[in-house]
């Protein structure tokens, strides 16, 4: 055994041939104290509270993806320097009939190169301390972000490292463990993570998978972890990534030991050779293969702009032969070696057409999946404008107990239809496919799992369903976030109604008072209603985003977002908080608007092109004007019900300094009434 | 002494060695001599514990080579090709060497680097391939380690540079019981130096036997007997080879010279020589015995 006292020479010795390591290294860290020292002067130079300042400069202090990314590419240049050699049949011999013990140059290699990262770490994080500590910001919150940086950067280091490293252990070219790095980092959270989403929304008509959570994947890729690891809403916590430190250091332990067995069990002969384990190239093979095969017959499919299935096989075919090929012509450094191993070959095409067909001929019943009433918790209904990510209230519980049976009764027919439908929608002519849309359901099981399904419906479907959901308040409750969201994330409220819009001043009780009122009538307020009568104006509630896990803003800075929530004729109540406490000119209807003229513009039929038709009859654009409503795009989402969306419509209005165009809506009897007004030109 | 037992190793689908047992002695200059192909970089490799065997075992001196640092001090293997650290001069590889070797003899080194002609302080890589192969046998030598094991080293080297290795190894062996282990698929050259020839052939070996044994036990004798006179040659001599051109009778005879004479004294002949055989024909000689031909193994 080598005495401690010769290791400390014989890395010494290491260190000695690596000059060009040190220097790129040292080169790195000494940009990034440069960066540093450019945001503290940048934020010192602002004209702002001295708070301000501190609370920049500590979040200077905090981990970040710029020295992540440096971390990660110190530990790839160190891992390819240090077993570079193995690569080299001889260096391989100087190394290896040296009087030394293997694993004794492990340990060298290994030692040598987290000094190598560790040491400029710390001599930047020092260096970072003491420029703040100079300026008169140091701050406890600095230190402790220094802390976890350290810590950060180290392990993003050492995973990346010992990847890089069995990379280079299991191949005998350096290219080669470049290539085979990329396949560790990537295989989970790329290749396998996006391998089911790709096959279900090729063959599956009701699959969504807006919201599914795909981070497992990347535990299973350490450098994809350490990704993980550095992100954030906005400010690094560490309590948010206890679960990612966790795994990063079972990760670490596993690639040490499984690094250690192969540097002692690598025979020195591989070097030069593509790979050094030659009993696992099948295995790797097959695992790469496959679903190469899978995403080429998809991307085949996809640049036939979807239009005929059997793309796919032939993709299959293209892509089973060709990445085999390739990996065999790697393999054996040899590009004769593209036929080789032909029963493999054969063997990956047949099992990536099981898989396609698996889900062509939905052998899992995706599609008709409708969950027994025993086995469901609950049941999530959004209709075709709702965003799961957009959702800022409390948790979405879905509806349940004799709602959810009857939801399931038209949910039975709602499937039965859902191919022909699907047809309708994709294929049958603008009119034919006038009022269907899009609804996704998430049935929530008994086991705690949530399957998800988008269906098209049909006019009279939909009417079904809101008719058995729409009057209870577990759907309002999952629908209107309002009702459960934390008032103290709105920003401003600003209410619409025709032709005038404007910024509600008032007091937070005030606030509170006004959502109170509005939400009192708003639950009583019941699908009959809201199906036959048109609101007159609408409260736009701008509000930061709330801290709900799947949020569509999810590490966004400061994100803010708007909910548009309706006033209708029925919210007395309201409409006499409006105009009596917060003294706002609420106009219920567009009655007592002068209207000049309205436009009705559409689509032609089976064409891109619009045709428009002018309206300039006074006496029939008064008798329509009740039933004007005014609004924009907003207006459709939760109204879509009232309205007709078949045609957009602009209402010319004589105001003090002029004419003014407005976009309106109402409802499909006032649309067929202006068709025949005309004629589209 | 190496204690070379079963020692068979495949690379992939080639087997390399195949089921070799061979004993080196202490202090003796090995000679192992083969076709390019043969398994002599193989076989020196894993007796240099860099091959792991595939199966059998190695020993040095009673242990095993494979991974262990005792042993493997007192062995120091010079490749073919051996490396040399970008940039470095024959002081930083003397340094380098001498972190492992703790008897390197630095001294000694900048002595033999002066008698050998080579600068110190110039870079490697500019050095010549004879140059370099000459550094790697210093090095070697100054490692002061008793199992030398050169990978056709000496291939490429002037007579008179391979004459004053050869020296240089004669005073090591005695002053300090060296054992050089020579691969190389050149008899000549090996033929200046070694004292124990091997021939390894397609993974095994042929022969290994001492050269003063193979040169003082076989003989060519040219011969002529009377006409009328009978000989059971066969019977009499040991006889490898016999060729028979009109009355003068060729043979190549297993025996001393001594044996050889008093037998032919007994026999009367009209006239006889005995000659001496090179290594060259000793080698076809003996590997003819064992059905080879070694003009197509060596040449």
């Amino acid at each position: 055994m080598t005495s401690k006292r010769s290791f400390i020479n014989l890395r010494r010795e290491n260190i000695k041939h690596r000059i060009g390591m040190i220097f790129i290294t040292f080169f790195f860290f000494f940009l990034s104290m440069l960066a540093f020292l450019m945001s503290v002067q940048n934020i010192c130079g602002r004209d702002i509270k001295t708070e301000e300042i501190i609370k920049g400069i500590t979040a200077l202090s905090r981990p970040e993806m710029g020295m992540g990314l440096l971390s990660m590419g110190a530990a790839v240049l160190l891992a390819i320097s240090s077993f570079r050699y193995l690569h080299s049949k001889t260096e391989v011999d100087l190394y290896h009939s040296l009087p030394i013990k293997r694993r004794e140059i492990l340990y060298i290699m290994l030692t040598n190169d987290i000094v190598l990262f560790v040491m400029p770490l710390a001599i930047i994080t020092v260096f970072r301390c003491a420029v703040t500590a100079t300026v008169g910001y140091l701050s406890r919150g600095f230190l402790a972000g220094s802390f976890w940086s350290v810590l950060c950067y180290t392990a993003i280091f050492a995973v990346t490292y010992l990847t890089m490293s069995l990379a280079m252990l299991m191949t005998g070219n350096t290219f080669i463990g470049l290539l085979g790095f990329c396949v560790f980092a990537g295989y989970s959270p790329v290749v396998l993570c996006l391998l089911y989403p790709a096959l279900a929304s090729t063959f599956f008509i009701t699959y969504c998978d807006t919201g599914t959570n795909l981070e497992i994947y990347s535990y299973f890729s350490p450098v994809s972890l350490a990704n993980l690891l550095l992100s954030g809403n906005n400010v690094w916590k560490w309590e948010e990534h206890i679960v990612h430190f966790a795994t990063i250091g079972v990760w670490i332990v596993f690639l040490l030991i499984i690094n250690y067995l192969l540097f002692e069990r690598r025979a020195s002969e591989m070097a030069g050779k593509a790979m050094a384990f030659p009993r696992w190239n099948p295995v790797i093979r097959f695992l790469l293969v496959i679903p190469g095969a899978v995403y080429v017959g998809l991307g085949l499919y996809a640049v036939s702009f979807t239009s005929f299935k059997p793309w796919i096989i032939a993709g299959v075919i293209i892509g089973g032969f060709f990445i085999h090929g390739v990996i065999e012509c790697i393999y054996r450094f040899d590009v004769r070696g593209l036929w080789s191993n032909k029963r493999q070959m054969l063997a990956s095409v047949a099992i990536s057409f099981l898989i396609v067909a698996f889900f062509w001929m939905d052998l899992s019943g995706f599609d008709k999946y409708l969950p027994r009433e025993e086995e469901l918790s609950s049941v999530v209904v959004d209709g075709p404008y709702t965003i799961d990510g957009h959702f800022w209230g409390k948790q979405r519980n879905g509806i349940t107990g004799d709602t959810m049976k009857g939801t399931l009764k038209i949910l039975d027919k709602i499937i039965g239809e859902n191919d022909n439908n699907k047809d309708i929608l994709d294929s049958g002519t603008s009119e034919e496919a006038r009022g269907y849309s899009s609804y996704r359901f998430n049935y929530r099981l008994q086991n705690g799992r949530v399957e998800k399904r988008e269906y098209i419906l049909s006019p009279k479907l939909q009417d079904e369903i809101m008719e058995q959901v729409f009057d209870t308040m577990e759907y309002k409750k999952d629908t209107y976030a309002l009702y459960t969201a934390d008032w103290s994330l709105v920003t401003d409220v600003e209410i619409s109604f025709p032709t005038c819009t404007e910024m509600l001043d008032m007091t937070k009780e005030q606030r509170s008072e006004l959502f109170r009122i509005y939400l009192e009538e708003h639950s009583s307020l019941d699908y009959k209603t809201v199906k036959n009568t048109l609101p007159f104006g609408q409260l736009m509630i701008s509000h930061k985003v709330g801290p709900s896990d799947n949020n569509y803003y999810s590490g966004m800075a400061e994100a803010e977002t708007s909910d548009a929530y309706y006033l209708y004729p029925s919210f007395k109540k309201t409409i006499k908080y409006l105009r009596e406490e917060l003294k706002v000119d609420v106009k219920t209807s567009m009655k007592d608007i002068s209207i000049t003229s309205l436009n009705v513009s559409r689509y032609k039929e089976n064409s891109e092109d619009w045709e428009s038709l002018d309206i300039y009859d006074e006496e029939f654009i008064d008798s329509i004007k009740e039933r004007l409503c005014y609004g924009d795009s907003l207006w459709l989402y939760g109204v879509e019900q009232a309205v007709d969306t078949s045609v957009d419509i602009t209402a010319t209005v004589k105001t003090e300094s002029g004419e003014e165009s407005y976009v309106v809506y109402t409802d499909s009897e006032t649309v067929e009434k202006m068709k025949q007004q005309g004629t589209f030109e | 002494m190496i204690e070379i037992k079963q020692v068979s190793k495949s690379f992939e689908k080639i087997e390399a060695v195949k089921d070799i047992d061979l004993k080196i002695r202490s202090q003796y200059i090995f000679g192992m001599l083969g076709t390019n192909g043969a398994g002599k970089s193989t076989l020196l490799r894993m007796m240099a514990g860099i091959l792991k065997p595939g199966q059998g075992e190695i020993l040095i001196d009673g242990q095993s080579v494979w991974d262990n640092p005792e042993v493997k001090k007192r062995c120091f293997y010079i490749s073919d090709e051996q490396f040399f650290f970008p940039n470095a001069t024959a002081k930083d590889m003397a340094t380098f060497y001498g972190r492992y070797y703790l008897k390197f003899d630095y001294s000694r080194f900048e002595e033999l680097l002066h008698k050998f002609g080579l600068d110190d302080t110039r870079k490697i890589q500019t050095y010549s391939k004879g140059m370099k192969k000459q550094l790697s046998i210093l090095i070697g030598l100054c490692a002061n380690v008793s199992y030398l094991f050169c990978d056709e080293t000496f291939d490429g080297l002037d007579p008179v540079m391979r004459q004053g290795i050869k020296s240089i190894f004669a005073k090591e062996i005695d002053e300090r019981e060296l054992t050089p282990i020579i691969a190389s698929h050149n008899l000549r050259e090996l033929e200046d130096i070694c004292d124990h020839i091997g021939l390894l052939h397609k993974g095994g070996v042929l022969l290994s036997k001492e050269l003063a044994d193979l040169k003082c036990n076989m003989h060519k004798v040219q011969c002529v007997f009377p006409e009328d006179v009978q000989v059971p040659l066969y019977k009499m001599f040991h006889i490898l080879q016999l060729k028979q051109k009109g009355r003068l009778l060729s043979m190549t005879v297993r025996e001393s010279e001594e044996e050889i004479s008093s037998k032919m004294e007994d026999l009367n002949p009209v006239y006889y020589e005995i000659l001496p055989l090179s290594l060259e024909e000793i080698f076809i000689s003996e590997t003819e015995v064992v059905g080879y031909d070694i003009k197509t193994l060596i040449y």
